[in-house]
């Protein structure tokens, strides 16, 4: 599946947002000192990490031939 | 504060997603999107482990109260309180170092069994405190980590004559009569206790 590039920068924004807030839980949990943190470090905020930069990795791959596309038109 | 330049990044990039067109904007991206954010989650797993073997973080838990206690029992025969008290192990890490495994991934074993502590807490059934067990015995190599080799180890007589045998742990440190009382949670109401000065 090919990403326009406004598709790319929509998916590279949502995978921003996903690793911004897997990055925030990870800062919440370095505060809250419970062995519960650590659980929630490593599933919601790693789980978020890894999914954006899934996301990202996959808009890089996908809108690799898209950003070329943008450049022509009269392919789309 | 690396945690949270990452997030500034980020959030530049969501703010500004025009950026990533050019080539220089891909690479910042790149960096905000993939190398920063692994770094530093890196980085921050590595600070949960070192919290995780503070003495505080072991004592967070309910079940623990009664072990934290019994290291300020005022009696030289209690093995934990003495080594506590006396510094002959990090206060900061006492519960951490006496248990954990000084062998090949070792710590990382001791840290598996926190997780499954940490089930065992919130999904599972707690024991008390009193019917709390190791998983095996205890391996006199720990023991032995810190005090083989010491003037005071070695100037005891018993300890030389059957140095070969605690070394094999043929003879336990622990239950064999000799420094068989430890932290012993049962008995604590009946205990006196020390205050360390602030």
């Amino acid at each position: 599946m090919k990403l326009s590039h406004m598709g790319v920068q929509r998916a590279m924004q949502f995978s921003g947002v996903l690793i911004l807030v897997g990055l925030l839980t990870e800062i919440v949990t370095l505060v809250w000192e419970k062995p519960l943190a650590f659980l929630v470090f490593v599933g919601i905020g790693g789980g978020l990490v890894i999914a954006g930069i899934l996301v990202y990795l996959y808009s890089l791959v996908a809108g690799g031939s898209g950003t070329s596309a943008s450049t022509h038109p009269s392919r789309d | 504060m690396f945690l949270g330049i990452c997030c500034v990044l980020i959030a530049i990039v969501i703010a500004r997603p025009s950026l990533t067109a050019s080539r220089e904007g891909k690479i910042f991206t790149f960096l905000a999107f993939f190398v920063l954010p692994v770094a530093s989650s890196v980085f921050a797993a590595s600070q949960h482990v070192e919290r995780s073997k503070r003495t505080a973080f072991c004592l967070t838990c309910h079940i623990m109260e009664p072990y934290g206690r019994s290291l300020l029992v005022d009696d030289r025969n209690y093995l934990a309180a003495q080594h506590f008290q006396n510094h002959r192990i990090p206060v900061e890490e006492a519960c951490f170092t006496c248990h954990t495994d000084y062998a090949l991934y070792g710590d990382v074993r001791a840290k598996f069994r926190g997780l499954r502590h940490i089930y065992i807490q919130y999904l599972g059934t707690p024991p008390s405190p009193e019917s709390i067990k190791l998983y095996s015995p205890y391996n006199n190599r720990e023991c032995l980590h810190c005090h083989l080799g010491a003037r005071s180890f070695q100037s005891n007589e018993i300890h030389t004559a059957i140095l070969d045998s605690l070394k094999s742990n043929e003879v336990s440190c622990l239950t064999s009569g000799c420094h068989d009382v430890v932290h012993n949670v049962g008995t604590l109401g009946k205990m006196k206790f020390w205050s360390p000065q602030p």
